[in-house]
């Protein structure tokens, strides 16, 4: 994928969106339905992958930069997600006027609930991007969701731990196994 | 731009720098900060904010409200909610105004530099490892058998938290009026998936929320027309 098409649709896609994940439904048709440039295996390693750095969760479009084109894609990613946020500050300006005009913060909210419905299809559709048995799969996500919402595991911790127990337990699984030969 | 001419102001606009409309009341001026040192504070918050997003929130809301005093409490909250509005990494956008704040907008660019550079880089080594990494079997299947499927689930939690939160006060009819442009969305993503714009799904859960809010604004109808809808 050229560099150039690689910035603009990343900044199209946040630009498009709010908050770190936001954007990951236009990416995944961007550059796994449409282009086949990447992978839901990719777009699922970044997601998982980005959780384990520092900083705003956002940053694993900086992950999955790399897997598509590598240092450049990476680079190209934080510019082109780092870009948006600027809109903050024309925000800012308008904000004393309208804040509390209905249509505006409903605006806001229905486009969040439309985030939050295709987002949880695309996550969904990771799913098969996983290997193991499926039972297994779904164990270790119903188990992420709920430790997640007991908020007693940091998030780096639980994403360790899920890699553990997939290098252990996951290991048997039809792709994992075909790998190896 | 043209300001409401409710509160007398001086005639060069462009150059007044206070906000005309009196806002909550300002903390005690931030501190005067060289640029370098600016750099410096948000380059530690960039590089030790292990733990995702709401981490990494606290430790700014540590550094700039009880640490370095940017910000009162109050202020930090209204900046929280006002970078909502903003496409792209809610942190990202807060950066920029508590930047802002202490150096003008050079302030800002130096701190979002400064708050990315360690985490990008970090981002970067980790990517770089699982890709390298990427043949021995053992890391594959730590990778799709295990990170992959948390993923997922911990994406689903984060959803579930988003779209309740934004759902955070509404009743009755129109709660599930609005609980329905999730639903719609949802549906049409898994109907026709690269078929459809995500931006035209977006764009019309925007309109759909905006008529639902207008219409059922509590301060249209008064008492009464909370009674209605309740």
């Amino acid at each position: 994928m050229p560099p150039l098409t690689l910035f603009w649709l990343l900044l199209k896609a946040t630009l498009l969106s709010t908050g770190g994940t936001g954007n990951l439904p236009a990416i995944q048709q961007e550059f796994v339905a449409a282009r086949g440039a990447a992978t839901d295996a990719d777009l699922a390693e970044a997601l998982g992958i980005g959780q384990l750095a520092p900083g705003p969760t956002g940053l694993w479009v900086v992950c999955f930069g790399y897997f598509v084109d590598g240092v450049r894609g990476a680079l190209l990613a934080a510019t082109a997600v780092s870009l948006p946020p600027f809109v903050i500050l024309a925000v800012e300006r308008a904000y004393r006027r309208v804040h509390h005009h209905p249509a505006i913060e409903g605006f806001v909210r229905g486009m969040g609930l439309a985030v939050a419905g295709i987002s949880a299809v695309v996550l969904w559709r990771l799913m098969s991007a996983a290997t193991g048995p499926l039972w297994l799969r779904l164990a270790f996500a119903a188990v992420a969701l709920l430790l997640m919402a007991s908020r007693r595991v940091p998030v780096p911790v639980l994403i360790l731990a899920a890699a553990i127990a997939g290098a252990l337990l996951g290991g048997s699984g039809p792709a994992a196994s075909a790998s190896g030969d | 731009m043209a300001w409401h001419p409710d509160v007398p102001h001086n005639r060069s606009m462009d150059a007044a720098p206070a906000p005309v409309v009196p806002v909550a009341p300002e903390p005690a001026t931030p501190r005067p900060l060289r640029l370098s040192r600016l750099f410096a504070v948000w380059f530690a918050i960039g590089l030790q904010s292990f733990g995702g997003g709401s981490a990494t929130g606290e430790l700014i809301r540590r550094v700039a409200v009880d640490r370095e005093r940017w910000v009162s409490e109050a202020e930090f909250a209204r900046e929280l909610t006002l970078v909502q509005l903003a496409p792209g990494m809610n942190l990202l956008a807060l950066t920029l105004l508590l930047g802002r704040r202490v150096r003008g907008l050079k302030g800002g660019v130096t701190a979002l530099v400064g708050l990315l550079v360690p985490s990008v880089t970090v981002a970067i080594l980790l990517a770089a490892l699982a890709r390298g990494l990427g043949d021995n079997e053992a890391v594959r299947a730590a990778l799709s058998g295990g990170v992959v499927p948390a993923t997922v689930g911990m994406g689903l939690y984060g959803t579930f938290r988003t779209g309740r939160g934004l759902l955070d006060g509404l009743k009755g009819v129109t709660l599930v009026l609005t609980l329905l442009i999730a639903v719609a969305s949802g549906l049409l993503a898994a109907l026709y998936w690269g078929r459809l714009p995500v931006f035209m799904i977006l764009f019309g859960g925007g309109v759909v929320g905006a008529v639902l809010s207008v219409a059922f604004d509590p301060k249209r109808f008064g008492e009464a027309g909370e009674a209605d809808v309740a």
